[in-house]
């Protein structure tokens, strides 16, 4: 279970304070999906980094039970690590003797995210999307109970995208992990999550939350772009 | 990769024809310029001296240049580690490199006498710098997002310095080393010239002293070529131990 009561954070820029999250309220729940979706700079890496245990909220309250898997905006691959070695770092930092059998299993999800025959490649030779996916399948190998994405997708090509969308539904499914997603894309929140938490602009505040209803695709996405836009 | 190669051949090729020219047609006395050829042939001719003088030379540029590795990694370290002592130690550093090496050689002769001892230092003073300076900015190349999101990964400090920070300062430690690499040779000559009991500064000086200016300059032949083996044995090191860093090279060739 992941629960933030009230949090507030503050950042400061040159001396000033300013205000990036706002009495934001959330939880995920074992086992569900939630999307996070807000206008860019309203505090969504902000509010992942604080479940990550990055820094400390300035008030209220953030409760993690269980272990967190984050994938950053940024990819963070180390350069000097094949894909492989990256996507099974996590494993090899908690427990090297699960080594071999974990680069079985990433070696053997390659083709899935793209990135066949490219295991032994070094960051720099892949693309922007391709180490995002890399990226993804690192977070994918530490197999924690809530998996934090943000923007996992952000940088694929549509076709791509809703390939891994549906296999991220799909193993969703087969190991249940809890998912926090912060999304751009108001289609993959419908299609991926089960409850989604529309953010305000910065000073970031919990505007909207709403469960995801499988037949009302469209008149979600309605009021979903309804709720973005208001307030602009 | 090839052709650069060719230029750079050529490019030397027509720096010595210019050289010899200039020596057989113009200037035409040898005690004034040495051909190139008569340089050679110096240098055919004195091969044992040159040799038995080298040894000298580099044992204290190696010697000096491996212990300035140690001594530049384990400062750049704890430099790293500890603030107070990196902003403690960090004008001190600079401060020794303002003092100009001719001024500091004749002490360290008449402290440590005229054997190697006071090449090895001169060698360190100049070699130790670059590689401290560089390993240093190397070691906080990880940012502290980079070591917040591998911390919350499960890394311990210890895993976050083997596995992220120290694989990150590589490639900018390798490049101090390049640039001490190529003084460290010059390091030992220069403590030598000022006095010594062998090393081929020692022949330098007397080589020029008794206007034998053909083996002047084959001495100068063997310390560039020293000089480049050293600096061949570090590119050679930094070949095997980045190998990532060539694979990014090529992509921007
Ligand atoms: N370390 C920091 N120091 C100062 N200000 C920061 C820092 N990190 C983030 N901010 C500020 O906090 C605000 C929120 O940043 P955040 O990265 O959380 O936005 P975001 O919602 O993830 O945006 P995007 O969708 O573009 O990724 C930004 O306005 C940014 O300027
Ligand atoms: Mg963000």
């Amino acid at each position: 279970m992941i629960i933030c009561r009230r949090v507030n954070k503050e950042f400061r820029l040159n001396r000033r304070p300013i205000r990036v999250l706002d009495d934001v309220s959330l939880q995920v729940a074992a086992g569900e999906s939630v999307a996070l979706i807000g206008p860019s700079g309203c505090g969504k890496s902000t509010l992942l980094g604080l479940i990550a245990g990055f820094f400390l909220a300035d008030g209220g309250e953030v409760k993690v039970e269980g272990r967190v898997s984050l994938m950053m905006q940024q990819d963070m691959l180390l350069p000097h690590r094949s894909v492989l070695d990256n996507a099974c770092l996590p494993v090899e930092v908690r427990d090297k003797k699960r080594l071999p059998a974990a680069r079985a299993e990433a070696a053997s999800l390659l083709p899935l995210f793209g990135l066949d025959g490219f295991g032994e490649s070094y960051p720099d030779q892949l693309s922007g999307g391709m180490r995002q996916r890399a990226a993804l399948l690192r977070t994918v190998m530490d197999g924690g109970d809530f998996w934090l994405l943000d923007e996992p997708f952000g940088k694929l090509d549509a076709l791509t995208k809703e390939e891994l969308q549906e296999w991220l539904f799909g193993i969703k499914s087969r190991f249940k992990p809890g998912v926090l997603l912060v999304t751009h894309d108001i289609n993959e929140a419908l299609v991926l999550a089960d409850r989604i938490y529309v953010m305000s602009e910065r000073p970031g505040r919990i505007k909207a939350e709403l469960m995801v209803e499988r037949g009302q695709r469209e008149q979600q996405q309605a009021e979903i772009r309804r709720l973005l836009l208001r307030g602009k | 990769m090839k052709r650069s190669l060719c230029y750079s051949i050529a490019g030397i090729l027509l720096f010595l024809l210019f050289w010899q020219l200039l020596a057989a047609c113009f200037v035409q006395r040898e005690y004034l310029l040495p051909t190139p050829l008569a340089v050679l042939q110096s240098f055919a001719e004195n091969l044992s001296l040159l040799l038995r003088h080298s040894r000298y030379t580099m044992i204290e540029a190696a010697g000096g240049m491996a212990l300035s590795v140690l001594f530049s990694l384990l400062l750049a370290l704890v430099m790293s580690l500890f603030r107070r002592v990196r902003e403690a130690v960090y004008p001190l550093l600079v401060l020794s490199q303002m003092v100009p090496i001719v001024v500091l050689a004749p002490l360290f002769l008449i402290w440590f006498g005229y054997g190697m001892l006071p090449k090895v230092l001169v060698v360190i003073l100049i070699c130790f710098f670059p590689m401290v300076i560089q390993s240093l900015a190397g070691l906080s190349a990880a940012d502290s997002e980079m070591l917040a999101f591998y911390r919350a990964m499960g890394m311990s400090r210890r895993q976050l310095f083997t596995m992220v920070r120290l694989p990150l300062a590589l490639p900018y430690f390798f490049g101090g080393l390049r640039v001490s690499a190529a003084y460290s040779v010059m390091g030992a000559v220069i403590g030598e010239w000022l006095g010594a009991e062998a090393g081929l500064g020692l022949l330098l000086t007397r080589a020029q002293r008794s206007f034998d200016l053909p083996l002047t300059f084959a001495a100068i032949l063997a310390i560039i070529i020293w000089s480049a083996l050293i600096f061949a044995v570090v590119a050679l090191c930094e070949h095997f131990c980045l190998r990532w860093r060539r694979v990014t090279a090529e992509k921007w060739e």
